[in-house]
Order: C-alpha cells, then structure tokens, then sequence
C-alpha cells in the first residue's frame, strides 16, 4: 500500500469514542488507533452514547435474562399454587395476572430480544467485520426494549397488571371486561418492546446481506447467519401485524371504534386472527435462530462439518415461510369451515419435514464425528431429545380430532414447553457456554457448567412431562386451582418440584457465570477449536473486530484455510482484494471504515464509514418509551412533550457531521477501484429505506387484511345505509400525490446532473403537492356524514385514511429535512443518497394511497 | 487443500437463479392465501356457489389454483436441475454458488410443490363449508 495508507501526524484526529491514555496520538499503534477510534467514550454520557455492536448485544442479552429470571419467578409463584389442590397461595385474580406476566414475559421479552442480542453481539465477528451497519438503531433499540420491559412491569407497583393471558383475547381484554388501565400496559409497553425488536430485526438483516467478509458467498454463508437472516425476516412480517391489531385494540378501548365488536359489525375473531399471524411465527421466529446455534455448536464439538449443509439452509427458509400458513391452528375450536380447518393443519404437519431434515442432519453429523461432551454440547444433547418430544406432540395437536380434545389442556402447555424450552432455552444456554469465552476472554467453569445442565434437564422433565398426563386426565389450563377428585395432584407436586429443580440449575448458572468472569480459565483465542471467524480475533475481541478484514474461501475458514487473509494458497501473488484489505487495515484511523459487500457473491463493493456515538439514539428510546407510557395513563400532554422530544432526537440523530472528501479517500478509490464513502453508506441507506418501505407497506396489508375480514361478516357494504363515499376530493388528492411523485423523479434527474437549483425546485414542489394532498384527504374527511365511532366500516375508514395521512406527514417532515440540506449546499452529483431515500419513500406513500383509495373509495362501487 | 481464488469461482449468477429458490415458497404462499381467503368468502357471504364437473365451484376453483400453483413450483424445481446438472461437476457447492443455488432451487421447490398438493388435498375429502 502506498499512498492511501499514510496517516498525518501531529495532533490526534477527532476521533468519536476516544479514550483516555497517556500516549500521544503519534506515539500509539496502528492497533492502539484503531482502538480509540471505534472505541465508546468514557463517562456517563459516555454509557448512554456507547454503540458497539458487543457492548449493545450484552446489554440486549443481560436485559433479556433480567426479564427470564423475572418471567421464571412467576412460574414459581403459580407452581406454589398448583402443588396442591384447592390451594389458595394465590387467588383467582392474581393467578391470572401471573399466568399473563409469565407468558408475555418470555415470548415479548426473554426469547426474541435474547437472540438479536445474540445477533448483534455475536453477527460483524462470525461475518468477518467490524460492526452493524446501523449500530445507533441498536442503541435505541436497546433503550426502547429495556424501558419498554420496564414500563410493562410497573404495572404491578400501579396495581393494574394485565391478566388476559399473552394473547389478550376480545371480548376479554376489551374496555367492558377489562374496564382499568392494565391492558393499555400490556398494549402500549410490549407495543413499544416490539418496535424494538423490528429495530434491531432490520440491523440484522442488512449486516448479513450487505456485511460479510470478502469471498463470504451465499453458499458460504454461516448456518447462523442463515438462521438469523430467516428469523430477522419474519420478525418484519410477524410483529408489524401485532402492532397493527395492538393499536386497533387500543383504539377500539380509547376512542371508542368498533373493530373488534361483533354488534357494530366487527369481529371478535380479527383479533385472534391478526395476533395469531403473529403468535405463530414467533415461535418460529424463536427456534430458528436457536436451530442456528445448534448448527454452530454441533459442528464444532462433533469436530467434522455440519452434514448436509444445504438440506438445513432449505429447511430453515421453507421453516420461514411454512411458519405463517399455521395461525387458525390455534383456533381449531372457534368453529371454522372444514376447508379453512383443513389447510392449517396440512401446513401444520408439512412444517415436520423441514424440523426433521435438521434433527436428522445435526444426528447424522454427531454419530459420524467425534464428539466432545462440554458442557455446551450438553445442552445440545437436551435439546434434541426435549424438542424432538415437543415436535411430536406438535404433529399431534396439528391434527384437528386430536386438538378439539385437548385444547385449553395442560397437554397443550407440556407440548409448547417442550419446544419453547426445549427449542430455544436449551440452545441458548448451549450458545452462552460456547460464545461466552469469547466475549469475557475466560472460560465458564466446566464442573459447574454440568451441574447446570443436570438440573435444568431433570428438572425440565420431572417439570412438564407429567403435564402431558394430567392434561389427558382433564386439567385445564389457566385456571387457578383444580379440585382433589381430579387425581392430579401427585402429578402437579411432581411438575412443582421439577421447576423449582429448573431454579436451582439457573442459579447455579449466575453463579457460574459471575465467578468465570473473573477467575475462570483464561480462554484464548480459539478454546474449541471452531471453525468459524469469531475464533480468529483475541478474547475478549477488540473493539474494532478485525484490524485486517479476512477473506473467506471456505465454509470453515479456521479449519481449511492456511491463512484468512488471502484469496488463495499461490505464494507471492497478491490481488487487488488482499492489497485493498491490507491497506484498509492501515488506513482510515479518523473514522470507522467498514465494508460493504455483494448480497450474494460476497464481493467488495464499498468502503464507508459506520455511524459514531451519539446521545440522540438514546433520548429518541426514552422518548418513544415516554409516548408510549404517557398514553397508559391518558397524560396526553407528556405524549405531545415525548413526540416533539422524539422529533427532535431523530433530527439529532441524523443531522449530517460531514467529513471532507480529500485525496487520501479519493487515492484510495483510484488504487483499489472501490467507492469510499466517509459520510455514510449509500448501498446501506437505500436497503434501510426498502426495509422501511416494506414494513409500512406490511402494516398496509394488515390493515387491508382487517378491512376484508370486516368486509366478509357484513353482507351489506358499507353497512348502516352509509353512502358510497364521493370521489371528488380523494380523485384529486390522488393526483397531487401522483404528481409529486413525478416531480420528485424530476428532481432526483437534476441532482443527479449536479443541477442543485432544480433539485430544489423539485423539493418545493414535492412539498407544497404533498402538503395539498394532505389538506384534501383531511378535509375530505372533515366532511364525511359518519365518525369512527358507528360502526366497523367506519372504523376502519378513518384507521385507513388515519394510516395515509400519518405516512404523508412523514414524507413531508422527511422532504423538509432534505431540502433544508439542499439549500444548506449538502448535496452533490455523487454524494445525494438522502434525496434519493426521500424520493423512494415519496414513491411508495404514493402507490399506498393509490391502493387505498381503491379499496375505500372504489371498491365498494363493485361489489 | 488449494482452493481457487473468490474472484474465479463465485461469479455473481444470474437473477433468476438467485431467485429461484424462492419461487415455490412464494407460489404456494400466495395459493394459501388465495384459497383461505377464496374458502372463507364462500363459506361467509356465499360467494362461488354453483357447481362445476360435479364439484362445489369454491372446490373446483381451489383445486385448479392448486394445481397450477403445483405446476409452477414443478416447472422451478425441473429448471433448476438442468442448471445444477450442468453446473454441479465444476466444483463443491460451498465455492459454486450457482451450484448450491440451483440444489437449493430444487429442494424447496420440490418442497413446496408437495405442500401445495398436501394443502389441497383436504379439497377432495371434505365439505368444504360444513362448519365445525
């Protein structure tokens, strides 16, 4: 490397996460600048700002096991109650609460968050990089999800704890039976723990797709990653439906629609079918990335790869999109058409298949290799034998005869801790033994590690396999007591004993845990010999990841490869890759270089720099969290304070802080025919933008789906003699909005020319047609002859064109920002990726509303 | 071992191939829906309530949808075994990406054409609108 690889000396540059030392700037290593530069800064502010991917994915994943232990001691408390019949430890109501909490707990807080944690900690390392490519959005998902978690669990000092069960079914979780602030806790807190976990799910596929080590194709790509790749996927898919029925929920207990209220014309069962198109595939959206962490750990203690690698990449994607043909498997009894009933439960016993193309998989490579029996690989071996149980008790209940006799049964909880804990616990436990020495530089102790496993596996047996018995005995679920004459008691003080045999082998793992942290055998790089990247850098692994990016040429690079940092074994010929790797592990030390590679070859295609800390993340989390609370408790003005706060730190957030383009970027480029972009990534902002596109255009479908459902138990559309809405007015705001759209294109054309006086031109007039559009649509429905409150159709009328008109503010606020930086001289010919991610979202507001006002206005003129 | 350098094996292949492998997923998704939505219309509001060839015509429309559906994912799954079987002898899949590409192709396509005729199956034995 020549001349790009020379950094000035003098003074240190301004580095984000500087560090106190005692050297001098140009006393330090390469490695030592490094060092500074991707470090967190120091102090309090210095914790609220800190962004690394490892640093915010343990603090994801102590959050996580935070809300398990709390999720756990629930389950106790209902033990207690259970271990005897009649007992009355707990009343009825407070049975409910815990039963609620307990639930909501593991499925909102402990299983999804833990595996992003996983994710986010564990994904720049296996993948060969340094960071995320959106480590500020990690922040604030970690805020979001940390005082969201908390905001639920405050419910219990406000005396109003949700007791609806996790899936808060109507008419139940309604304004008349559930008339107190309780099930606004469970809506708006976990509504704002799921908006972190969609945060943090749209950071982890870009970094798989678009941050990968050189060579790292798609055929290389880890089974982890795969894995994560399917889960972040469907958490796009899954939660955004959720918050779409949490918030017309909330609506209908507010504001008074009528969604979910079959005499005005709406319908209980949305809501089952809206929260189950969730609930399902998040028990996928859980075991997928646990299978991933299987797929990891089998290989490496095994010490042969991982038999038939592609059958578990399939298995894994066809998991992703089987998952969600399942939801009304949870409403066998609800009374459906056979032919609905019969579809379900074929997808229900197809998704077999997939789950046991990989128990045969990870088998056959355990008995064709040469295992080594830690403590890590324990937990494997339980998880295989507990979730292979629970999968056929799964096939079992699948089968809609089967299921109309033991739902609501305690089969049906043996059944689904069997694969919860089974499927996920266990493999995180198997994960935290293998990556934990990764991260704290030392090794869990071993002695312990077992006595962990043995408890925790007896106790999982003795705890949920005799609920399989007094579930076909009769024992009903969620219910607080049961009588004597039942003859389950031996049965429940049997599953009392087993969980509370479960605890103790959680506390024994704290406990290991917190003394292998600090006296626990020093780890070494590569402690089990795995065959992945992770395993390359030291222990605990720098800041910055890897100083010299690798290059991949293998499935298992540690095992294969002679070395990591070259594209082949031919000594003394060096490609331009090997050289721009080389140089880039030299220079830039004033700001965090990362790479950007092809989603599917793995090929180099940019060098740019990842976001610094920043406190703006973390005021934008509270914020959010503060909107979502202020409105438990009806305190609108703090809501209306949080919004402008919320405003204000995105702007924060995104306020460009500009690095000159000098010749040291530019010789770079020309040596290595590569794009540096020290002021952010323009192939990463426009995937961020299509991810954001697609989840607005997913909480569309959702509410599209609800308006068809609507629509199908109302013979007479529009219902209650309402008038076929007029034209006019929505005709002529779908024109400006068209309009806009065209002449946003206009724009993008002109900067792309260096024509900067057009292009804000362009920006103006986008403006002012957006800003018409939404006075049209909003005086349109000034003028409509009915209110949300009548019926269903009006419900969802305003829920529709409210959706539109929330999404044309945020164009506008977005087209705002934009042109304030054009005026302000920030774009250019080659550097104008924002104008063209507002562009994109001006396109897309522009084709939803063209489909919503096809759906309110002129569809019901054909039917 | 000597492996080939990245830049001669993992030629970036074409888009169709990429997308391949998603093609049955997606076609049976879309049937899935299609048919729930088609079978709760009928069975709600009565739409599709004539026969046709002996059959309900909500059972006749879903088996055909099926069946085209089927025939999609068939048709994915046969073309990409003519791009595995022409790409397959260059090299392992792990440094082939069209290879892996292709199998991938015809394992989920396979799939998903054996999903879609389990999923209409229950078509042939059931009433369709007998409520449970």
């Amino acid at each position: 490397m020549t001349t790009a690889a020379q950094e000035p000396s003098g003074t240190a540059p301004p580095v984000p996460g500087h560090i106190p030392t005692d050297k001098a700037w140009d006393e330090l290593s390469t490695a030592e600048k490094m060092e500074q530069v991707w470090a967190d800064p120091p102090g309090v502010l210095g914790w609220f700002m800190a962004l690394q991917n490892d640093r915010i994915g343990a603090r994801i994943m102590a959050t996580a096991f935070f809300f398990f232990i709390l999720g756990g001691i629930n389950a106790l408390l209902m033990r207690v109650q259970l271990a005897s019949p009649e007992n009355t430890f707990l009343t009825a109501q407070r049975y409910n609460e815990l039963f609620t909490m307990h639930g909501s707990t593991m499925m909102y807080l402990f299983a999804v968050p833990m595996m992003e944690g996983f994710a986010i900690l564990l994904m720049p390392l296996i993948l060969g990089n340094r960071e995320m490519p959106f480590p500020r959005l990690g922040v604030f998902s970690w805020f979001t999800f940390l005082l969201g978690g908390l905001l639920f669990y405050s419910s219990f000092i406000a005396g109003a704890v949700p007791d609806t069960g996790w899936f808060a079914y109507v008419p139940l979780s309604g304004l008349e039976f559930s008339p107190d602030i309780a099930l606004d806790y469970w809506l708006l807190a976990l509504g704002v723990a799921e908006v972190a976990a969609i945060a943090a799910g749209v950071e982890i596929i870009l970094a798989i797709l678009r941050m990968r080590a050189p060579g790292m194709s798609l055929s290389r790509l880890p089974v982890y990653a795969w894995a994560m790749l399917v889960m972040a996927v469907s958490i796009l898919f899954a939660f955004t439906p959720l918050i779409v029925s949490s918030l017309l929920l909330e609506l209908d207990r507010r504001l008074g629609t009528q969604f979910f209220n079959p005499d005005a014309g709406g319908s209980p069962l949305l809501w089952q079918h809206l929260f189950w198109i969730f609930g399902h595939p998040e028990v996928y959206i859980q075991f997928i990335p646990a299978a991933g962490i299987i797929s990891m750990v089998v290989p490496v203690f095994s010490r042969r790869s991982l038999a038939g690698y592609t059958w578990v990449v399939i298995a894994l994607v066809s998991t992703g999109f089987l998952s969600f043909g399942l939801w009304v498997h949870h409403m066998f009894t609800v009374g459906l058409p056979q032919i609905s009933m019969a579809f379900f439960a074929a997808a229900s016993m197809i998704i077999g298949i997939p789950a046991g193309i990989q128990v045969i998989a990870w088998i056959t490579t355990i008995f064709t290799g040469r295992p080594v029996f830690k403590t890590a690989f324990l937990f494997v071996i339980g998880f295989l034998v507990t979730f292979v149980l629970g999968g056929i008790t799964g096939i079992m209940v699948g089968a809609v005869p089967f299921d109309w006799q033991v739902h609501d049964s305690y089969f049906v909880v043996a059944h689904f801790h069997y694969v919860l804990i089974g499927g996920v616990t266990f493999p995180v436990f198997a994960g935290i033994y293998y990556w934990t020495p990764k991260f704290t530089g030392r090794l869990l102790d071993e002695r312990l590690g077992k006595l962990h496993f043995w408890l925790f596996f007896i106790g999982f047996n003795v705890a949920f396999f005799p609920m399989h018995i007094s579930g076909l005995l009769g024992m009903v679920r969620r219910v607080y007591t049961y009588p004597a004459d039942l003859g389950v008691g031996a049965l429940n003080l049997t599953s009392t004993i087993g969980a509370f045999t479960i605890a103790l082998g959680v506390a024994v793992f704290i406990y290991n845990f917190l003394y292998s942290r600090r006296r626990g055998e020093p780890a070494g790089n590569n402690p089990w010999n795995g065959d992945t990247l992770e395993w390359a850098v030291g222990s605990p692994a720098p800041n910055y990841g890897f100083a010299h990016l690798p290059i991949v040429r293998s499935r298992h690079p540690l095992w294969e490869q002679e070395t990591i940092d070259e594209e082949d074994d031919v000594l003394g010929d060096t490609t331009n890759t090997e050289r721009m790797l080389q140089a880039l592990s030299e220079w830039p030390l004033r700001w965090r270089a990362a790479l950007i590679t092809g989603a599917i070859d793995g090929k180099p295609v940019e060098v740019f720099r990842v976001a610094g800390p920043s406190i703006w993340p973390a005021v934008a989390g509270i914020a959010l969290v503060t909107i979502f609370g202020s409105e438990v408790f009806a305190l609108h003005w703090l809501t209306i304070v949080g919004i402008v706060v919320f405003v204000a730190a995105l702007i924060g957030w995104h306020w460009p802080d500009k690095i000159p383009f000098t010749e040291k970027e530019r010789a770079f480029e020309e040596e290595f025919n590569i794009p540096v972009r020290p002021n952010g990534s323009v192939t990463i902002g426009r995937w961020g933008m299509a991810l954001a596109i697609l989840l607005l255009g997913i909480a569309l479908a959702s509410f599209l789906f609800a308006y068809f459902y609507i629509r199908l138990e109302n013979p007479i559309w529009p219902p209650d003699n309402i008038p076929v809405p007029d034209l006019l007015l929505p005709a002529i705001a779908t024109a400006l909005l068209l309009l806009a759209g065209f002449v946003m294109g206009w724009a993008v054309n002109n900067v792309r020319n260096g024509n900067i006086p057009r292009l804000r031109l362009g920006l103006l007039l986008v403006f002012l047609l957006g800003a018409a559009a939404l006075a049209v649509i909003v005086w349109e429905y000034t003028q409509l002859p009915f209110t949300w409150e009548l019926n269903a159709y009006a419900s969802l009328f305003y829920a529709l064109g409210g959706y539109m008109m929330l999404l044309l503010v945020v164009a506008l606020g977005m087209n705002l920002f934009v042109q304030v930086w054009a005026w302000r001289g920030h774009y250019t010919e080659l550097d104008n990726a924002a104008v063209h991610n507002s562009a994109w979202f001006v396109y897309a507001v522009a084709v939803f509303w063209v489909i919503t006002f096809g759906i309110l206005y002129l569809a019901p003129r054909l039917t | 071992m000597t492996i080939a350098p990245v830049d001669e094996r993992n030629n970036r292949p074409p888009l169709r191939l990429v997308l391949a492998p998603l093609l049955g997923p997606v076609t049976w998704s879309i049937f899935f829906l299609a048919g729930y939505l088609l079978a709760e219309a009928a069975c709600q509001v009565g739409l599709l309530q004539s026969t046709v060839a002996g059959l309900d015509l909500l059972v006749f429309v879903v088996l055909v949808l099926g069946l085209v559906a089927a025939a999609v994912s068939a048709a994915g799954a046969l073309w990409a075994y003519r791009r595995w079987r022409t790409a397959g002898d260059q090299a392992p899949e792990e440094d082939n990406l069209t290879a892996f590409l292709a199998l991938a192709a015809i394992l989920l396509n396979v799939l998903f054409t054996l999903a879609t005729l389990m999923t209409a199956l229950g078509l042939i034995f059931l009433e369709p609108c007998s409520w449970t």
